[in-house]
C-alpha cells in the first residue's frame, strides 16, 4: 500500500501513468481486486467505471481472482500454425476447464494471450509468466504433472 | 467554405460535420450510434460516406475546404450494409426499434450470428444478444448523468458494456434514471418486463386478477398523456389523454385514476411545509422529493442534503396510500383486495414502489409499475386501434386535477404550482398572474427570485443529474430557499420509461403539450381542486396533520453503495 500511495503522489492525476500502477497490485495481489481499484479511483479521482475498462483490455491484468498457476497459451499466428490450439484442447480436458475459468481447487487458471515473442519455438505458453516453448502433448501432460 | 456535395458546390460553415451539412442539403445519411444530444463517437460506421476516394464517418469528421464528399456510390452502400450486417450479429429482431428501422432502410432482415442472454438483478435488464457496442448508454450515464456506472469492457469481439466487476446493480451507484434504456436504439438495456414475452406473462396475470374479483386501479403520470401517442406512430407533442383512459379501460382498470390529482395533494403538503420552514428558518433550502431517481442518489451521495427533502412521498404514492384508505373505505373494499398500478414514464418508480417504507394498512401503496413504453406494448398486444379511440375522462374522485398538478410532468412543473399556491397562502390574496416563466425551460439549473408580499424568495430548478451533482458540489445549493431537482433531463417528459426515440427537440414538444394543456383548463390552483378539498374535509383534516403525516409523508435514510 505504501509503494501504491508513493506511486500515487509520483504520478498526480493523470490517466497515461494507469497501467505502472496497475502492474504494481498485480504483483503483489496477482490480480487486481475491486477494494484497491476503488482506492485508486477516489485517489485519482476517475470513475471506477473508466479504470476498469483500461484494465479489462490488457490480458496481463486479471481482474478477477486466478489460480495459484496461470496458464497463458499464444494463439497468435506462428503458435496457431504449429497446432497451438490442440493444445488447448488437450489442457481443457486435462484440467476440465473452459478458457477464462479456474480449477476447483485454485490451482490452475487458463487464458490466452498475444504474442508473446516466441514465435521461433512455437507453440508456446506462459505459466505464471514464465515461457514454456516448442510444446507437444507429452511435454504439456509432464509440465502438469510435475505442478499438480 | 464551399464544399462539393454529390456534384454539387455548397455552402458550409467552419467546425460543422458533413453529417450536419448533408442533412441540411436534405440528402439522408443513415445513422446509429449518433443521437443529436450527444457527443458524435464514429462507432458504428453506418453513416460513412466517401471523401476523395477514402471512406469516413459522416457524424465526426469536420468539413474542409473544396472537400467532395459522396454519400450514393456502391462503394458506400456495400459497406453501410457490411456493417450493419455485423451488428445484426448481435440482434433478434423487434421491427418499431431504430436499429430495426435503420437495417430496414438498408435492405437486411436477419441476423447470421448468435450471442448469449445476461441479465442483470434489477428493475433493468440487459440483453447482450441485442447490444450493438453503439455507447450511446455509456455517453449518457458518464456525460449527461455522471454517474459513470457502466463502461466498456473486454476488447475486440469479447468486449461488452458492463458494470464493473459485474457487480449486482443494486450495489452500485446507478439510481435507475433509466436513461441508459431511454437512449439504446435496439432495446438491450430496458426496464424488466420489456419484451414481448415478459408483456405476455403480464397480461395473463392481470386477467387471472381481474377474474379473482380483486379491484384493480390504474392511475397515469402527467408526462404519459403528452407522449404515449408516439408508440402508435403520432407525432411528438400530441396530448392523448381521453384515448389512454379509454384504452386503459378496454384493458380491464375497473377505475382510471389521475397521478395529477396526487400532484395537487403533494402541492397542498409541500407549499405548507415550505411555510413552515420559512417561518422557523430551520433546514431550508427546502429541496423536492417527487423524483425517487433524485432520492436515490442523495441517500447514497449527499446523505447531509436528507434533512432538506421534503418529507412529501411522490405523488403516484400518495395516490396509492388515499386509495387504500380513503377510496377503499368509500367503495367498501378491503385495502388487500385492491390493487394499484401506476403508469409512469419512469423506471426509478418501479424501485421506489418497493421500498419498504412506502407501505399503507399493511399492504404497499403502489402495487405494480408501469412504463409508458410497457402500457404502450400492452395496448398493441390486446389489438386495440389507439388512434381511433374515443375520449374518455377519468374517474372521479382521484381523476380531479389542476393545471398545477398537470405540469409536473416538466422541469419547473412542482416549483411553478408550489409558487402558485405559496403565493395566496402566504399573502392571503388571489394570484393574478399565474405563469412563472423564469423556471420553465430546458436550460440546466434554472433560478430566480420571486417576490412574494414583502418576502424575495429564492428559487433554483435543476434538472438531469449531471447538473445537480454540479450544482451541489460547487456549494451552490445553499443560496436558495426552495430548490426542485429532477434526475432525467427535461423532468418526467424525458424520463427513461418513455417512448424511444426521444431527442431533446422531442422532450421541446412534450414540454409544450403539458403546458397547453395547463393553459386550457379551467381550474389551475392545485388548492382550488374539489376533490383535494373534500378530501381533507371528509378524511385527512389539515395539510400536515396527523393523518396527513401518517399517509403522505415518508423518511428517507443514508444508503450503502459499494462505490460511488
Amino acid at each position: 500500500m505504501k509503494k501504491l500511495d508513493s506511486l500515487i503522489l509520483q504520478y498526480k492525476k493523470g490517466e497515461c501513468e494507469l497501467i505502472t500502477l496497475f502492474e504494481e497490485i498485480v504483483k503483489s495481489k496477482k490480480y487486481l481486486p475491486f477494494e484497491k481499484l476503488n482506492y485508486l479511483s477516489k485517489k485519482l479521482d476517475i470513475p471506477l467505471a473508466k479504470l476498469y475498462t483500461t484494465a479489462s483490455f490488457y490480458s496481463l491484468i486479471p481482474t478477477a481472482k486466478k489460480g495459484k498457476y496461470i496458464i497463458r497459451v499464444c494463439n497468435n499466428l506462428s503458435c496457431n500454425l504449429n497446432g497451438s490450439e490442440t493444445i488447448l484442447e488437450m489442457l481443457k480436458k486435462e484440467l476440465k476447464i473452459n478458457l477464462g475459468e479456474t480449477t476447483k481447487d485454485g490451482k490452475f487458471s487458463l487464458e490466452l494471450t498475444s504474442c508473446i515473442g516466441q514465435c521461433d519455438s512455437a507453440p508456446a505458453m506462459l505459466i505464471n509468466n514464465k515461457p514454456y516453448v516448442k510444446l507437444d502433448k507429452t511435454k504439456v501432460r509432464k509440465i502438469l504433472r510435475e505442478l499438480k | 467554405m464551399k464544399i462539393k456535395l454529390n456534384g454539387k458546390w455548397v455552402l458550409a460553415e467552419e467546425g460543422e460535420t458533413i453529417l450536419k451539412v448533408a442533412e441540411r442539403n436534405k440528402i439522408h445519411i443513415p445513422t446509429l450510434c449518433y443521437h443529436p444530444d450527444l457527443k458524435p463517437q464514429g462507432r458504428c460506421r453506418v453513416c460513412l460516406v466517401e471523401v476523395h476516394g477514402k471512406l469516413v464517418t459522416s457524424c465526426d469528421t469536420k468539413i474542409k475546404d473544396k472537400m467532395e464528399i459522396i454519400t450514393n456510390t456502391k462503394r458506400v452502400a456495400d459497406a453501410r450494409k457490411l456493417n450493419i450486417e455485423l451488428l445484426c450479429s448481435n440482434y433478434s429482431g423487434e421491427k418499431e426499434l431504430e436499429f430495426s428501422v435503420v437495417a430496414k432502410e438498408l435492405g437486411i432482415k436477419k441476423s447470421i450470428f448468435e450471442k448469449t442472454i445476461k441479465e442483470i438483478k434489477s428493475p433493468m435488464e440487459k440483453d447482450n444478444m441485442k447490444c450493438l457496442l453503439c455507447g450511446r448508454c455509456v455517453q449518457v450515464c458518464g456525460v449527461v448523468q455522471k454517474i459513470n456506472n457502466i463502461e466498456f469492457a473486454g476488447r475486440g469481439v469479447s468486449s461488452r458494456i458492463t458494470i464493473p466487476y459485474d457487480l449486482s446493480v443494486k450495489d452500485t451507484p446507478c439510481t435507475f434514471c433509466g436513461q441508459c434504456a431511454l437512449y439504446c436504439p435496439s432495446n438491450a438495456i430496458r426496464e424488466k418486463a420489456y419484451n414481448k414475452k415478459a408483456v405476455k406473462t403480464m397480461m395473463e396475470e392481470m386477467d387471472k386478477l381481474i377474474n379473482k374479483k380483486k379491484f384493480v386501479i390504474a392511475q397515469t403520470a402527467p408526462a404519459v398523456r403528452a407522449s404515449l401517442g408516439e408508440m402508435f406512430g403520432m407525432k411528438p407533442g400530441t396530448l392523448v389523454t381521453g384515448k389512454m383512459v379509454t384504452a386503459l379501460r378496454k384493458i380491464g382498470f375497473d377505475k382510471v385514476f389521475d397521478t395529477d390529482f396526487g400532484a395537487d395533494l403533494t402541492i397542498m403538503e409541500e407549499a405548507s411545509e415550505f411555510i413552515e420552514r420559512m417561518k422557523s428558518k430551520k433546514n431550508l433550502p427546502l429541496i423536492t422529493s417527487c423524483c425517487p431517481a433524485w432520492i436515490k442518489f442523495a441517500e447514497q451521495t449527499y446523505p447531509f442534503l436528507l434533512k432538506n427533502i421534503s418529507s412529501c412521498k411522490s405523488p403516484h404514492q400518495m395516490v396509492g396510500a388515499i386509495a387504500k384508505t380513503y377510496y377503499a373505505q368509500k367503495i367498501g373494499v378491503k385495502p388487500e383486495d385492491l390493487m394499484v398500478v401506476s403508469i409512469m414514464p419512469c423506471i426509478a418508480k418501479k424501485f421506489e414502489a418497493n421500498r419498504p417504507e412506502l407501505k399503507t394498512a399493511g399492504c404497499n401503496d403502489v402495487d405494480v409499475v408501469l412504463t409508458t413504453r410497457e402500457i404502450g406494448r400492452m395496448i398493441k398486444t390486446k389489438n386495440i386501434n389507439f388512434t381511433k379511440l374515443k375520449d374518455e375522462e377519468f374517474d372521479e374522485p382521484l381523476g380531479i386535477s389542476s393545471g398545477g398538478g398537470a405540469i409536473f410532468g416538466v422541469t419547473g412543473g412542482v416549483m411553478e404550482a408550489a409558487l402558485r399556491v405559496a403565493y395566496e397562502i402566504l399573502t392571503g390574496k388571489i394570484l393574478q398572474k399565474l405563469d412563472f416563466i423564469q423556471v420553465r425551460g430546458l436550460e440546466g439549473i434554472k433560478e430566480s427570485d420571486v417576490k412574494i408580499g414583502n418576502q424575495t424568495i429564492k428559487v433554483a430548478v435543476v434538472h438531469g443529474l449531471g447538473n445537480i451533482r454540479e450544482f451541489i458540489e460547487s456549494g451552490r445549493w445553499k443560496n436558495y430557499h426552495f430548490i426542485e431537482m429532477m434526475a432525467c433531463p427535461g423532468g418526467c417528459i424525458g424520463g427513461g420509461g418513455q417512448p424511444r426515440p426521444t431527442t431533446n427537440e422531442i422532450r421541446r414538444k412534450r414540454m409544450e403539450a403539458i403546458y397547453r394543456q395547463d393553459k386550457s383548463m379551467e381550474l389551475r390552483m392545485s388548492n382550488k381542486n374539489p376533490a383535494v378539498q373534500e378530501l381533507y374535509s371528509e378524511f385527512l383534516g389539515k395539510p400536515l396533520g396527523k393523518m396527513s403525516k401518517k399517509l403522505l409523508h415518508t423518511k428517507y435514510k443514508k444508503r450503502k453503495v459499494k462505490f460511488t
